[in-house]
C-alpha cells in the first residue's frame, strides 16, 4: 500500500471487543458446528438406506411379479378355452 | 492483520465443511478482529456492531458444510458481513421513516460520533475517524475493505458485488471524498481516551 492516505487508514487502530461477547459467539458457533455435524451424519445414513433398499426391492419383486402374472394369464386362457369348448 | 496463506485457507475450508471446531477457532482467530473493526466503522454503534459480528459467524457455521472448496473466507465474511450491514441500515430506514414525526417532537441533536473518534489516540486519528464517518456508507466501506481490513482490489471489488475497474474508480473517488473531508475538518479536540471498549 504505497498511497500515504490508505497507510492512515491502515494505522488506525483495531476495535476491541468484550471478551464476554467473544467467548459467547465462539460457543454459540461450536454448539452450531456440532448440531450440522449430527444432522450430516444422520443425513448420511438416510442416504446410505435409500441408496441401498431399491437395489433389494429390484432384486427380489420381479421374478414374484412375473409368476403372478404368469398365472393370471394362464387362467385368463384357460377360461377363454372353456368358453369355445375346447377343453 | 493476520495474513493466511491460500492452501491454509483451502485446508481450513475443507475441515470447516467436515464441521471442524479447531479449524473454525483457526478462522476465527484469524478474522474476527479486522471483521469487528470493519463492521463498528460501518455501523458507528458499538453493539450493532457485535450483533452484526455474531450472525456474520453464525451465518459461516450454519452454510460451512456447503462452501465450495475453493472459498476464499476473507472475501466471503466481509461480503457477509457487509450484506447485514446493508439490511440493517435499511430496517433502520424503515424505523427512521415511520418515526420521523415523532423525532420532530425531540429537542435534542441526535448527531453521533464514531466510537472511534471519542477515544481516538491522537488529533490526527480523531480527525481520520470524524473524516471518515461523514463519508458515505458505500465510500466508507470501499476504504475500510482496502485501507484498514487489507484486501486486495479483486477481493475487496467481489465483497462490493463491482469488477475490479469499478472498486478502483470507488476507491479513488472515496479517496478524494476523505482527503476533502480533512482538509475541511475543523472541529475543537475532543477529551482523549486510550482504547475503545464496550
Amino acid at each position: 500500500m504505497t498511497d500515504p492516505l490508505l497507510q492512515l487508514l491502515d494505522g488506525l487502530p483495531s476495535a476491541r471487543l468484550d471478551p464476554s461477547r467473544g467467548d459467547r459467539i465462539r460457543a454459540r458457533c461450536h454448539a452450531a458446528l456440532v448440531l450440522g455435524r449430527r444432522s450430516a451424519e444422520r443425513e448420511g445414513g438416510r442416504e446410505r438406506r435409500r441408496v441401498i433398499a431399491p437395489a433389494r426391492t429390484v432384486g427380489r419383486w420381479p421374478p414374484v411379479v412375473m409368476g403372478l402374472g404368469g398365472l393370471y394369464l394362464g387362467a385368463v386362457l384357460q377360461q377363454v378355452l372353456a368358453l369355445y369348448g375346447l377343453v | 492483520m493476520t495474513p493466511m496463506d491460500l492452501n491454509t485457507e483451502l485446508a481450513l475450508v475443507e475441515q470447516l465443511r467436515r464441521g471442524d471446531e479447531a479449524a473454525f477457532d483457526a478462522v476465527y482467530d484469524a478474522f474476527n478482529l479486522r471483521l469487528f473493526t470493519f463492521l463498528l466503522r460501518l455501523t458507528r454503534r458499538y453493539h450493532v456492531a457485535e450483533d452484526l459480528l455474531e450472525e456474520t459467524w453464525l451465518r459461516l457455521v450454519k452454510h460451512a458444510h456447503r462452501l465450495r472448496p475453493d472459498t476464499r473466507l476473507g472475501p466471503w465474511l466481509f461480503t457477509v458481513a457487509g450484506n447485514l450491514h446493508v439490511s440493517y441500515v435499511r430496517s433502520r430506514m424503515i424505523e427512521d421513516s415511520t418515526a420521523a414525526g415523532l423525532m420532530t417532537l425531540w429537542p435534542v441533536s441526535v448527531e453521533r460520533s464514531s466510537p472511534f473518534e471519542a477515544t481516538a489516540a491522537s488529533e490526527l486519528e480523531r480527525r481520520i475517524e470524524r473524516a471518515l464517518a461523514s463519508l458515505p456508507p458505500a465510500s466508507r466501506e470501499v476504504l475500510l475493505l482496502v485501507g484498514v481490513a487489507g484486501l486486495d482490489h479483486p477481493d475487496a471489488a467481489d465483497v462490493c458485488g463491482i469488477t475490479p475497474e469499478a472498486l478502483r474508480q470507488r476507491l479513488h473517488r472515496a479517496r478524494a471524498m476523505l482527503a476533502r473531508a480533512l482538509e475541511t475538518d475543523t472541529r475543537p479536540v475532543t477529551p482523549v481516551l486510550k482504547e475503545v471498549t464496550p
